[in-house]
């Protein structure tokens, strides 16, 4: 019987051993995700353990040191946000899972010994015990578990996408409300103009004192709009240092373009960003790859249905000194339960997970649609104010200007109609603004990267 | 005059009415009178200045005039031009020129939009000749032709106007002199000049005077001319002159003519009898009425302008926020930095402004509020002024239209050449012989040099600075470093013929 036990234990554990190596990925998981970035973006993700030192810290303070393009406040967010890196981890996570569902359960040695109450040898029964399914249905598990890690990195994929997106909204609005903070200046310097002028006509005795009044208080407006600009700069750099991973320290040390980007020439068509999309949103083929593992999760539950079956080695010595060894079977009789709840739970995830993909598909053609319309409707709006309203309001202070020439019309008025201007050229710079984050935002909705042509 | 000539006179002037009626959106003058047939008026012609004598032929012995009431395009002055109604082109329409006891028939053409009807104001008549639309006659309707026909029973300085819409129809400018001359004058007049006054508004950056503005005006005119549009009344020393003002507007005037004391001759009534007349310097002038004054002509040039302060001043703004005094040095470059254009004005009055408006650009078809340039610098003044040049070389035109044809501008027959010591002088000796430091830009500081010229950016003359060291005392105040309107002006103004 020893032999036939040895060749038991060695059939059960180096099966258990071929699939349990076979089933661990060999890769973390991380190099896919990084090329799938690097594809859709052009940035290269780092991931690394514990505070960014070394080559990772040194890079970014390269980054930093000149202007903080789009480009490089992309790279250093995907370097330095911690966030991030903890989203990375989920591949990790993910990894660790799919190799303890690889791994066979240990088997389980088992032992009695018994004590004659009169003389005699003590009756010793030693048995090892391998589940007998479990290994059968080792290969099945494993690709449960493969399609689940796959599941993941899609997830974290798409994930490290819409945190692109968002670093590129605070970024535009950074850049915005620095050019808001000039505009507001720049208006406050015409109220203070005119709130100097208005001083000295005043002690001229030239105008009353509610005249006067009137000048100071547009100043103080002024003044008070530019206090709330400044604010809001504040809080969009905050906003941008933070996605960035940067510390206070680094606030005042990184400064961006002050100037939004142009509009690029034109905006790819709503049909053609919904065929991308559908092809491309990466948690569109995390859903699907979540159909999957049903599938594959229910093929495996249709061999569950197979008795829970023990075997084991098991060795005896009798009380009389014999020596007996014999394998050993334990059969679950399934009478009660056959599995066919955990099959029917199932069967219903899978119809779920093909309803919820479906929805997916719908919201995520709706989303497409909504993005390209809003991105259509803000270029619409930078093209009114650009091509439109601000040659109108530049035309209506040029000719103020000739009626002030002519005194036909007082300073203060022709200042007034400057601030208008000004007032539609900040306009102008939120629509810009506006449009460049509903194109990150369009970006994002079709997965990463708009059509070729539609460049950003 | 015989009747022989008479008619062959009338033949003349046929031939010119003809070409009157093919030209009638010419603005200037048609002559319709010759040297040769001027000779033979038993009067001396009136000049319509800045306008001209409407034509007439002889029909069955009766003067029969054509006037056609239109749209017409009308220059105020250099640099602005109107929508008017007119007559036969003109604001005012032509002057109709008559002796007592002519009988005239006038034709009246309404190439208007809207019903007309003419009214000759002052004249007697049979009541249904008197051109009210509705009381008297019927409207003449657009396209169609009225006559009226009356014998002129009186002599004085008459006028005629639309009497249907006249808010409209006067405001934009449909009025003219009917001036009748007495069958045996009293008197021989040398020179004999008509000025009708009126008033307008006329939005800035705009071309149609707005008839719905009852009362703040901001052009006024001698003839549907504003200065430096504006001709000029020329007379030879001890010439007797008459002037003849007429009046058909809104506002009160107050004529004031320099250098003379004149003989208020004949109100819209007729003659006043010798013992009546009386004399002054300045003739008030109201709606509706007329008055004629003569004068001996005294040598020199001298200024001829209503005297209501903002007469003789072209449009400007009344709600600005008053400058005068306010120094702007500082706050000037503040706005410059957001209005690079802006330019300070008004601290020390607007004087300065008659030299900017030449380089500083303004509104479309408008004119600066003063202009014009003088032989001792900017004369700053617009709208009812204009010059009264008596020269000893005067021009003497054979005719009203050749005048008008040839004289256009305040300065057209040169300046006054002032006997030695009889100009007024600056008390200092140094005075136009200042070292000059530099030439420099009242507009562009940065912009210095040596010798005069204008200013590379903006064109405007360069402005002549003292040689004094500028750090000492409070120069900092602009106005401090100004020359004041003296020898460069004049040399300018002296070079201008
Ligand atoms: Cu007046």
């Amino acid at each position: 019987m020893r032999h036939s036990a040895r060749a038991f234990i060695g059939v059960v554990f180096s099966a258990g051993l071929v699939f349990g190596c076979a089933i661990i990925p060999r890769q973390t998981g991380l190099p896919e995700v990084v090329k799938t970035i690097e594809q859709r973006t052009g940035v290269r993700i780092q991931q690394y353990t514990g505070a960014p030192t070394g080559l990772v810290a040194e890079r970014i303070h390269d980054l930093l040191r000149e202007e903080l393009t789009l480009d490089r406040a992309v790279q250093i967010a995907l370097l330095n946000n911690r966030s991030l890196q903890a989203t990375l981890e989920a591949l990790g996570i993910a990894r660790a899972d799919a190799i303890q569902v690889s791994l066979l359960s240990n088997p389980v040695f088992s032992g009695h010994a018994r004590v004659p109450e009169d003389e005699g040898k003590t009756n010793l029964e030693l048995a090892l015990a391998q589940s007998v399914v479990e290994t059968l249905l080792l290969p099945l598990r494993q690709r449960v578990a493969r399609a689940q890690f796959e599941q993941i990195k899609l997830q974290v994929t798409d994930a490290i996408l819409r945190f692109l997106a968002e670093v590129k909204t605070t970024y535009y609005a950074v850049q915005a409300t620095e050019q808001l903070v000039t505009m507001r200046g720049t208006v406050l310097q015409a109220a203070e103009a005119a709130a100097e002028l208005a001083q000295r006509q005043y002690d001229a005795g030239n105008i009353r004192d509610f005249d006067l009044a009137t000048e100071q208080a547009a100043a103080e407006e002024a003044q008070t709009e530019l206090i709330h600009a400044q604010t809001e700069r504040i809080a969009a750099r905050e906003a941008l240092t933070k996605i960035l991973g940067l510390s206070h320290s680094d606030t005042g040390t990184w400064w961006v373009a002050t100037v939004l980007p142009a509009l690029p020439v034109h905006d790819p068509s709503v049909e053609e960003l919904e065929m991308l999309a559908m092809r491309e949103r990466l948690d569109l083929a995390a859903a699907r790859q979540e159909l999957e593992v049903l599938q594959r999760g229910l093929t495996a539950a249709r061999f569950g249905m197979l008795p829970a079956t023990v075997a084991a080695i098991n060795t005896e010595t009798e009380p009389d000194g014999d020596r007996v060894t014999g394998p050993m079977w334990d059969v679950e009789v399934p009478i009660f339960d056959w599995g066919q709840a955990r099959r029917g739970r199932l069967k219903a995830q899978l119809r779920q997970s093909q309803h919820r993909l479906a929805a997916l598909e719908v919201a995520v053609r709706s989303e497409v649609r909504i993005a390209s319309h809003r991105l259509a409707a803000q270029r619409q709006l930078v093209e009114r104010y650009q091509d439109r309203l601000l040659p109108l309001r530049r035309q209506i202070v040029a000719s103020s200007q000739r009626h002030f020439n002519y005194m036909l019309i007082g300073a203060f008025q022709l200042l007034q109609l400057k601030q208008q201007e000004i007032a539609a050229q900040q306009a102008s710079i939120e629509a810009l603004r506006d449009y460049w984050m509903a194109r990150a935002e369009l970006e994002r909705a079709v997965g990463g990267r708009l059509p070729e042509g539609g460049g950003s | 005059m015989s009747i022989k000539r008479l008619i062959l006179f009338g033949a003349v002037v046929v031939v010119l009415s003809m070409a009157t009626v093919l030209a009638q959106r010419v603005v200037s003058g048609q002559t319709s009178l010759t040297s040769e047939t001027v000779k033979d008026l038993p009067y001396t012609p009136v000049v319509t200045l800045n306008g001209s004598t409407l034509p007439w032929k002889m029909v069955d012995g009766t003067k029969e005039f054509h006037l056609t009431v239109e749209e017409i395009t009308w220059e105020m002055a250099p640099g602005m031009v109107v929508k008017a109604w007119g007559y036969n082109g003109q604001t005012p329409g032509p002057t109709i020129e008559a002796v007592e006891g002519d009988r005239v028939r006038i034709l009246v053409e309404n190439k208007l939009p809207e019903p007309t009807a003419v009214h000759w104001h002052g004249v007697i008549l049979p009541s249904g000749m008197d051109g009210v639309a509705g009381l008297t006659q019927w409207p003449i309707p657009p396209g169609d032709t009225f006559k009226y026909e009356f014998t002129l029973k009186q002599h004085g300085t008459q006028m005629y106007h639309s009497h249907g819409d006249e808010m409209v129809q006067i405001g934009l400018g449909a009025m003219g002199f009917f001036i009748i001359h007495p069958k045996r004058p009293t008197h021989k007049i040398d020179r004999d000049y008509a000025i009708f006054l009126n008033e307008w508004f006329v939005q800035p950056g705009t071309a149609r005077p707005d008839p719905n503005v009852m009362t703040d005006f901001n052009i006024f005119t001698f003839n549907s001319r504003a200065f430096p549009g504006t001709a000029p009344l020329l007379a030879r020393p001890g010439e007797r002159v008459r002037v003849r003002l007429g009046h058909v507007g809104q506002d009160f005037h107050a004529i004031h003519m320099h250098g003379h004391s004149f003989t208020i001759v004949a109100t819209d009534g007729g003659d006043i009898p010798e013992t009546a007349q009386w004399m002054e310097t300045t003739v008030a002038i109201g709606p509706g009425q007329t008055r004629d004054y003569e004068f001996i002509a005294i040598p020199g040039d001298w200024a001829l302008h209503c005297h209501l302060r903002h007469h003789p001043m072209n449009a400007m703004g009344h709600d600005i926020p008053n400058v005068l005094g306010v120094n702007q040095a500082g706050v000037e470059e503040k706005i410059q930095a957001l209005v690079p254009g802006y330019m300070a004005m008004g601290e020390t009055g607007m004087h300065e402004h008659a030299e900017h408006a030449k380089h500083m650009a303004g509104p479309p078809n408008t004119l600066p509020m003063m202009g014009g340039q003088g032989p001792f610098g900017p004369i700053g003044m617009g709208g009812m002024f204009t010059v009264l040049k008596v020269h000893e070389n005067a021009p003497r035109f054979a005719t009203a239209d050749d005048y008008t044809k040839q004289i256009q501008l305040p300065d057209d027959g040169g300046w006054y050449d002032n006997p030695p010591g009889t100009v007024a002088e600056s008390i200092n000796p140094d005075f136009g012989k200042q070292k000059i430091g530099a030439y420099v830009c009242p507009m562009h500081p940065e912009v210095r040099q040596s010798e005069p010229g204008s200013c590379p950016k903006c064109g405007m003359t360069l402005k002549p600075q003292k040689a004094e060291p500028a750090e000492e005392g409070d120069g900092n105040r602009q106005s401090e470093s100004r020359e004041p309107m003296g020898s460069q002006e004049h040399h300018e103004g002296m070079h201008h013929h």
